[in-house]
């Protein structure tokens, strides 16, 4: 028998990120996702990076308190599916019809906004993440901890380096790897070179 | 002014703002004239600023961890089904052919074979028409369309009459007449007479033998027979099923059928 729960319960196990919350979410609505998307030109890949993106949004939102549903969970987590996915197609459709690729970014483009994150952002996010899952394991867990603002000499202890300079040129070599795993991957050129 | 070599930790120093203010305006000068470089800043400034959201990163990874599970879950779903339908499919036309397989006689099925005999490749294995006697060719594949009514001629005629078959061995409800010759079911050779033998409590008591075809139309009668057996000639029956009746006048002793071959 499959459990039944609340719009609010669904959002409180979403803040806290509960994987039985989002394994009901994807049965409950990855159906709804995938027919959508299928019919507006997406494939199997598509809808498991929309949802992800639709549920990054919902997570982020939830997190702004009050949080209050003014529709059905299934009509809001739709709205914000469709809208992102509209807007994707929009973007490679721009893409598609562009004559060829030049650089045309310019130091404008450092600067972080800071309100949610739009749907070209969420694209760069599954690309970053994707490629450091990629990294080996100890990369990985070096580059996280580093950017969690772990100081060197913590790191160095938590990782069994023998001082700060060793995790300090690690760091560097493992960035440096990710980097330019991100810059050789395919999709990287949408983001950085149109 | 001094050049500066540039590795790859002096990304991370200037998005962490460590170099100094001569290094960083000597680098942020090369960003403006290599565009591959303003792009790996650029990478990397949204790199930390990803990497530092540890909630949203979790949450990427359990999300991606569900949708795998179900996707998996799913593969092997299909997988079953596709197992079971074809499971299902065997038992089903297993029990198909269980069923709609007939015990056909051997001499009916030989006389079938007869009906569209085999042509026999007659052709010496020397001789030089062997390439081409291997090739189909239209006498030997076409078909006479004679053989082919004939064949369901044939068949019609050992069609059963679904009435009669009912019928057939069933007890006589005569006290008067005992069947002793033939058996509720025969098959013989066409020509070969069937004898038919009773036993009667009183010899003045007539006896009449019907014969009937499979479509239940009356063929032969043998009205008002006192003795005690009777020879039927099959000579004047084509190849068929028929049905035969023992009647003790209007009374029905037994039923029986005849398939001549």
């Amino acid at each position: 028998m499959t459990l039944r729960y609340s719009d609010d319960k669904i959002i409180e196990g979403l803040r806290q990120k509960k994987s039985s919350y989002i394994a009901y979410l994807y049965e409950e609505f990855g159906p709804i996702v995938r027919h959508w998307v299928s019919k507006n030109s997406g494939n199997q890949q598509d809808v498991e990076d929309l949802f992800q993106d639709t549920l990054i949004i919902l997570y982020t939102r939830s997190l702004v308190q009050p949080f209050k549903l003014e529709c059905s969970l299934k009509t809001y987590f739709m709205s914000i599916c469709k809208n992102l996915w509209l807007q994707r197609l929009e973007r490679k459709f721009r893409l598609l019809y562009q004559a060829e690729y030049e650089v045309n970014d310019t130091e404008e483009s450092y600067v972080i906004d800071e309100m949610e994150p739009g749907e070209k952002s969420l694209d760069q996010q599954r690309l970053f993440f994707k490629n450091l899952l990629s990294l080996p394991t100890d990369c990985q867990r070096l580059i996280r901890l580093y950017c969690l603002k772990i100081p060197y000499k913590d790191i160095a202890r938590l990782m069994n380096y023998k001082d700060i300079s060793s995790v300090k040129s690690r760091k560097y070599l493992c960035k440096n790897l990710l980097r330019k795993k991100i810059l050789n991957d395919p999709e990287c050129y949408q983001f950085f070179f149109t | 002014m001094k050049d500066f070599e540039i590795t790859s930790d002096w990304i991370d120093r200037y998005n962490d703002d460590e170099l100094d203010e001569f290094e960083k305006s000597y680098f942020q000068q090369q960003m403006l004239n290599n565009p591959m470089l303003r792009a790996e800043v650029y990478i990397d400034a949204r790199l930390n600023r990803l990497l530092s959201d540890e909630d949203v990163l979790e949450l990427m990874q359990k999300v991606q961890s569900v949708t795998k599970k179900h996707n998996q879950n799913s593969g092997m779903m299909s997988y079953l089904v596709i197992a079971a339908t074809v499971i299902s499919l065997i038992v089903l036309g297993a029990i198909l052919f269980l069923v709609e397989k007939r015990p056909v006689s051997l001499p009916a099925y030989a006389r079938q074979q007869h009906i569209i005999p085999v042509k026999k490749q007659t052709h010496d294995i020397f001789s030089r028409n062997d390439l081409k006697s291997t090739q189909p060719t239209k006498e030997n594949t076409s078909v006479n369309p004679r053989e082919i009514s004939g064949t369901t001629l044939l068949a019609e005629k050992y069609k059963p009459l679904a009435e009669f078959e009912l019928l057939v061995g069933s007890v006589t409800r005569s006290t008067q007449i005992r069947l002793i010759t033939p058996a509720a079911k025969i098959q013989i050779q066409a020509g070969i007479p069937v004898r038919f033998s009773w036993i009667s409590q009183n010899n003045q008591h007539p006896v009449s033998i019907v014969i009937m075809n499979n479509l239940g139309n009356l063929i032969f009668e043998a009205p008002s027979l006192h003795a005690s057996e009777y020879l039927l000639q099959t000579k004047m029956l084509s190849q068929g099923l028929y049905y035969w009746k023992i009647m003790d006048e209007d009374e029905l002793v037994m039923m029986g059928k005849l398939t001549l071959y």
